[in-house]
């Protein structure tokens, strides 16, 4: 099992879905950006096994793969893991979060795919050295 | 937005193990249909395996539009290729990470062997797709690189592209008298016909005889351009040698006897137009530097003149040889080749490869025929000859008995099944061209000469009238349409030569058969991947990917020298 195969697939699971139906402006209406967040965030993958939070996503894949990760990539993998972490304390209370914690909440899951797209490539990189 | 040509709306089936990419698409393209699947009691809006895909692609109607995951999260018994259980020991759980990986690609082969004319839309969160190139030679049509993008949602990138491709779904089948019909190449073909007709450079269209590539400049590329001069067709073939200068460039008078007055060559004719030369690889060699030069400097010279004017005529080569290698022979000049930016050549596959628009292009000869009068009066005194009624509506052609009963005509032309499934297995040397002739001339011979209609009286005052081609007629006609020789393909020379490999595992021994088989046919091609392309596949169109298998197994050209 490779660095590279296990990147691409925390990509697949949650840099693809924690933004999957983000528009490219962000939302005017509030509980319209409060209803797409709860969709990415707290339901990202639903399936034969429940339904699967971003963070439980991350959990799953980070029991399974993260020791393959050393040096620079474990470090990318650290950053990624203390996003998840925020945005497991923001999505607890999504219910009742103000409009500029939603907004830090997007921002966060915009973070967390850029940084998921960053670990693919670079343990691309890494596995073709 | 994207309704099919019968006023349907588009039928969308998603095969995801995730129920989002469904939901989605019906809150983000509402005019979609998308197909409901029944699985254990249930329905949902996406299939989550290929078990509870198939269903929807049996069946006369099969969707549009197929959005495809590559990965699936499924238990091992949903998992293709074999849905078994694979156990628990570590070579289990990697086999059944690759399986889970790689899913979409299992499902995507098993889908094309169903149902060939059906546009895929691959989805991935892979930016660099590992699987890219398998999933081309599979045919799908697109994909989406999910979360690709910085701020939108990988959703409404899938949306743009599914729109996009029920867009091509419903264009016409016929431009001009161009046929597209709907199978892969040739909606690929499409988007770069599309891309590249508006732009100046000059192109090249290479195909086999018969594809249509004369169609394609003067029907699709010519209007495409936004050319306001004439469409200018130049058959190099034909033109003695003696003649090209003046043919091409034009002559000025006393230039060469017989040439009592000035004259323009077709650089001329086809000002601020296309210039089509047809089977440049006839061209001469003298033919061929004169024309680089009017490519590269943008200047042609009249036979007799000194003077050098600048011409605005757009070129479109077409070939049926393979120019790539008669450059490499020295048969051809690759500057010129190269002027004609063969990385962009227009390939049209032989009809052969293109099997699943056999039915559509029948259909549409079929109307062709039907539109003229002289054939319409014809048929008319056919149907009154054996007691039906007067024919009010349209004639169609059916190619099974289904189509038969389903057709909602006057008139129906029926192929008997017999004879068309030769006709669907037939090579077709002759390519289009061939198809076209023979089916024109089985229906002119059941019009004319035939051994008369069947009127059926039916129900509900629905009056129709059957005409059966004559299989025999049809059978003779395909016999004389093989080409020489291609019955007896030789036995010898179609069998390689290989070495049984030894290996430790059953995928191992696959490999290493696989690698077995490419060093013996790059030694039979003498390193030529067109070659072996031709030799594995029938047509040279494929040589890219072969090149790539062949570096992906770890064979080197140089060491296989």
């Amino acid at each position: 099992m490779g660095v590279s195969e296990a990147a691409e697939r925390l990509r697949h699971d949650l840099a693809k879905a924690i933004r999957f139906s983000a528009p490219e402006v962000l939302e005017t209406d509030t509980e319209a950006l409060r209803a797409r967040l709860h969709a990415d965030v707290a339901t990202t993958r639903r399936g034969p096994s429940g339904t699967h939070s971003a963070a439980e996503v991350f959990d799953a894949w980070w029991r399974e793969e993260s020791r393959h990760f050393g040096g620079a990539l474990a470090r990318r993998v650290d950053e990624i893991a203390r996003t998840v972490e925020e945005i497991r304390g923001l999505a607890a209370r999504l219910p009742s979060l103000a409009r500029p914690e939603l907004e830090r909440l997007d921002d966060l899951t915009r973070r967390v795919a850029s940084e998921c797209r960053a670990l693919a490539s670079e343990a691309r990189r890494e596995s073709r050295r | 937005m994207s309704p099919r040509l019968d006023g349907e709306r588009a039928r969308v089936l998603v095969i995801d193990d995730q129920p989002r990419t469904a939901e989605l698409l019906a809150r983000l393209a509402p005019e979609l249909r998308i197909l409901a699947v029944r699985s254990g009691g249930e329905s949902r809006s996406h299939a989550r395996s290929w078990r509870e895909a198939a269903p929807l692609l049996e069946g006369r109607r099969a969707p549009d539009v197929v959005v495809l995951d590559l990965r699936f999260d499924l238990p091992d018994e949903e998992l293709l290729p074999d849905e078994r259980p694979l156990g628990d020991s570590a070579a289990a759980r990697r086999l059944r990470r690759e399986r889970r990986d790689r899913q979409g690609l299992f499902i995507l082969e098993r889908l094309r062997r169903r149902r060939p004319e059906v546009a895929v839309l691959l989805t991935t969160a892979y930016e660099e797709i590992p699987f890219e190139q398998e999933a081309l030679e599979l045919k799908a049509d697109a994909f989406t690189y999910a979360a690709a993008e910085e701020e939108s949602g990988s959703g409404h990138l899938l949306v743009a592209r599914l729109r996009r491709i029920l867009e091509e779904r419903t264009a016409p089948q016929r431009t001009g008298r161009f046929f597209w019909g709907s199978s892969p190449a040739m909606r690929e073909l499409r988007r770069k016909v599309s891309a590249l007709a508006p732009t100046p450079m000059p192109l090249l269209v290479t195909g086999p005889t018969g594809t249509g590539k004369n169609l394609l400049v003067r029907d699709v590329i010519h209007p495409l351009s936004g050319r306001t001069g004439a469409f200018v067709p130049f058959d190099c073939a034909t033109v003695p040698e003696g003649l090209l200068q003046a043919a091409l460039f034009g002559a000025l008078r006393g230039s060469f006897t017989g040439a009592v007055a000035d004259r323009p060559g077709v650089f001329e004719t086809a000002a601020d137009g296309t210039l089509f030369l047809d089977e440049i690889e006839n061209l001469a060699p003298d033919a061929q530097k004169m024309l680089l030069t009017a490519l590269n400097d943008g200047t042609i010279r009249r036979l007799g003149s000194a003077a050098e004017t600048p011409h605005s005529a757009r070129v479109v080569a077409a070939s049926n040889a393979a120019l790539g290698r008669r450059a490499a022979e020295g048969g051809f000049r690759s500057d010129l080749l190269m002027r004609l930016n063969p990385s962009l050549a227009l390939e049209l596959p032989p009809l052969s490869e293109r099997r699943e628009d056999l039915p559509e292009l029948a259909r549409l000869t079929a109307a062709a025929f039907f539109d003229n009068p002289r054939h319409r009066r014809a048929i008319a005194s056919l149907v009154r000859a054996a007691g039906g009624q007067e024919p009010e509506g349209a004639f169609a052609l059916a190619v099974s008995e289904r189509d038969a009963r389903d057709a909602d005509a006057a008139v129906v032309f029926v192929v008997p099944g017999k004879a068309w499934s030769a006709m669907a297995r037939h090579p077709w040397p002759g390519n289009l061209r061939q198809f076209e002739m023979i089916l024109t001339d089985a229906l002119a011979a059941a019009v004319y000469a035939g051994p008369g209609a069947s009127p059926d009286p039916g129900g509900a005052g629905r009056h129709r009238t059957f005409v059966a081609l004559d299989p025999r007629l049809l059978f003779d006609l395909l016999a004389g349409a093989r080409a020489p020789g291609a019955s007896s393909a030789s036995a010898s020379g179609d069998r390689l030569a290989l070495e049984r490999p030894r290996a430790s595992s059953v995928a191992g021994f696959r490999r290493e058969l696989e690698r077995s088989t490419l060093r013996s046919l790059f030694r039979e091609a003498g390193g030529d991947f067109e070659r072996m392309a031709e030799l594995m596949t029938g047509s040279r169109r494929e040589a890219r990917a072969v090149r790539l298998r062949f570096n992906k197994l770890g064979l080197s050209a140089r060491d296989e020298k």
